[in-house]
C-alpha cells in the first residue's frame, strides 16, 4: 500500500470518526495500536505501564479527534500524542523505574544481528537472550529521555529522520544530532557487543 | 567508526523482537471499547453540554471572531445606554454646589511677627 493511499485511508477513517463513527475510531485504534505500544514500551520499560498509558493516549486522541484539522497527517498527529504524554510520564515516574519487559520473540536468533552477536570472540555471550536484553534495557534507559526517543523512533520502530522531526517539532539536523550523541552513549554500554 | 555506529543501531535493533503476547492487540482494543463506553455513560449532561457548545464554536471557523466581536460591541452599546444617569446641569437649583454665606472671612495666613532669639530661653520659656 503506497504512503498515499495510506494516507488517504486514515483520512477517510478520521472524517468518520469525527462524524461520531466510533468503529472507525477503533480501526485507527487496531491499525495504529502495535506502532504506538512499541514507542511507548521502548520508552518506558515497562509492559504495564506501556498498556495503561497507550489507553490514554487513545482516548485522549478520541476527545480531540474532532479538533484534529488535518495540517500534519494523522500518523504524525497521534505520534506527537504518544511522545508528549509518555515524555510527561517519564518525568512524573522519575523515582520509580522498575522494568516488565515482554519475551524476545523467537524470530530473534535468526536475526543476522543475533547471529553476529553469537559469533563473537567472547563465548559469554552465545544465545543468552536474558542476558542481551538486559543489557540492552540498562543502555535504553541510561540515556536521557530525548535520546532515547530518537533512537526509539529510528533505530528501533525504523522512522525516517524528516518524520521524526516533524513529530517532535524539531529540525532534522537536531534529530540527527541527538542519534549521533545517542549511539555514542550506547557504544559505551555495548561495546561488548561489538567486535 | 561508521562500522561501529552501524553495528550499535543492529543490536538496538534486536529490541523489535520484544514483543507482546498474542491477542494483546485484540484484548487491548475490547478494553478501549469497554472504557469509552462507560465514560461516555459517566459524563455528566452538563459535561456533554459543554462539549457540544464548544464543538460548536469551534465549528463556526473565523464567523466567530466576528460573532464574538459583535456581542462586545452591542454589550458595550447596551451598557452605555442603559447606564443610569441624572441631571447634572448647572442651573439646577438643588445641584449647585454649597457655598459660603455670611460670616466673616477667615484669614489667609497669621501674621508673620518676628520672634527674637533672646526672648526664648533653651527650655522654650519666656523671660
Amino acid at each position: 500500500m503506497s504512503t498515499d493511499s495510506v494516507k488517504d485511508s486514515d483520512q477517510e477513517l478520521v472524517r468518520l470518526a469525527q462524524e461520531g463513527n466510533t468503529q472507525a475510531f477503533d480501526e485507527l485504534v487496531v491499525k495504529y495500536s502495535p506502532r504506538l505500544y512499541g514507542l511507548v514500551y521502548h520508552m518506558t520499560s515497562n509492559k504495564e505501564d506501556s498498556h495503561d498509558l497507550l489507553q490514554d493516549i487513545f482516548s485522549k486522541a478520541y476527545r480531540s479527534v474532532k479538533r484534529f484539522r488535518g495540517k500534519s497527517s494523522f500518523y504524525t498527529w497521534i505520534y506527537s500524542i504518544a511522545t508528549n504524554m509518555t515524555l510527561n510520564f517519564l518525568k512524573k515516574r522519575k523515582r520509580r523505574s522498575t522494568w516488565s519487559l515482554d519475551v524476545m520473540d523467537s524470530g530473534l536468533q535468526n536475526d543476522e544481528a543475533m547471529i553476529d552477536i553469537g559469533h563473537a570472540a567472547n563465548p559469554r555471550h552465545q544465545s543468552d537472550v536474558n542476558e542481551l536484553q538486559k543489557k540492552l534495557n540498562e543502555a535504553m534507559q541510561a540515556l536521557s529521555e530525548d535520546h532515547r526517543t530518537v533512537v526509539t523512533m529510528f533505530d528501533i520502530q525504523g522512522i525516517p529522520h524528516a518524520q521524526i522531526s516533524k513529530i517532535l517539532k524539531v529540525s532534522v539536523g537536531t534529530v540527527r544530532s541527538r542519534l549521533f550523541y545517542a549511539h555514542r552513549q550506547l557504544q559505551g554500554h555495548l561495546e561488548e557487543f561489538i567486535r | 567508526m561508521r562500522d561501529s555506529d552501524e553495528q550499535i543501531q543492529n543490536i538496538i535493533r534486536l529490541k523489535r523482537y520484544e514483543t507482546p503476547r498474542d491477542g494483546y492487540f485484540e484484548d487491548f482494543l475490547d478494553e478501549f471499547q469497554r472504557r469509552q463506553r462507560s465514560e461516555m455513560l459517566h459524563r455528566s449532561s452538563i459535561g456533554l453540554l459543554v462539549e457540544r457548545v464548544g464543538t460548536w464554536f469551534r465549528e463556526l471557523g473565523s464567523i466567530k471572531w466576528v460573532a464574538g466581536a459583535g456581542v462586545a460591541y452591542a454589550t458595550l452599546m447596551a451598557g452605555i445606554l442603559l447606564w443610569p444617569t441624572g441631571s447634572t446641569r448647572s442651573d439646577d437649583p438643588n445641584r449647585a454646589p454649597a457655598s459660603y454665606e455670611g460670616g466673616t472671612p477667615l484669614p489667609i495666613e497669621a501674621p508673620a511677627v518676628p520672634v527674637e532669639e533672646s526672648e526664648v530661653s533653651p527650655g522654650g520659656q519666656k523671660f
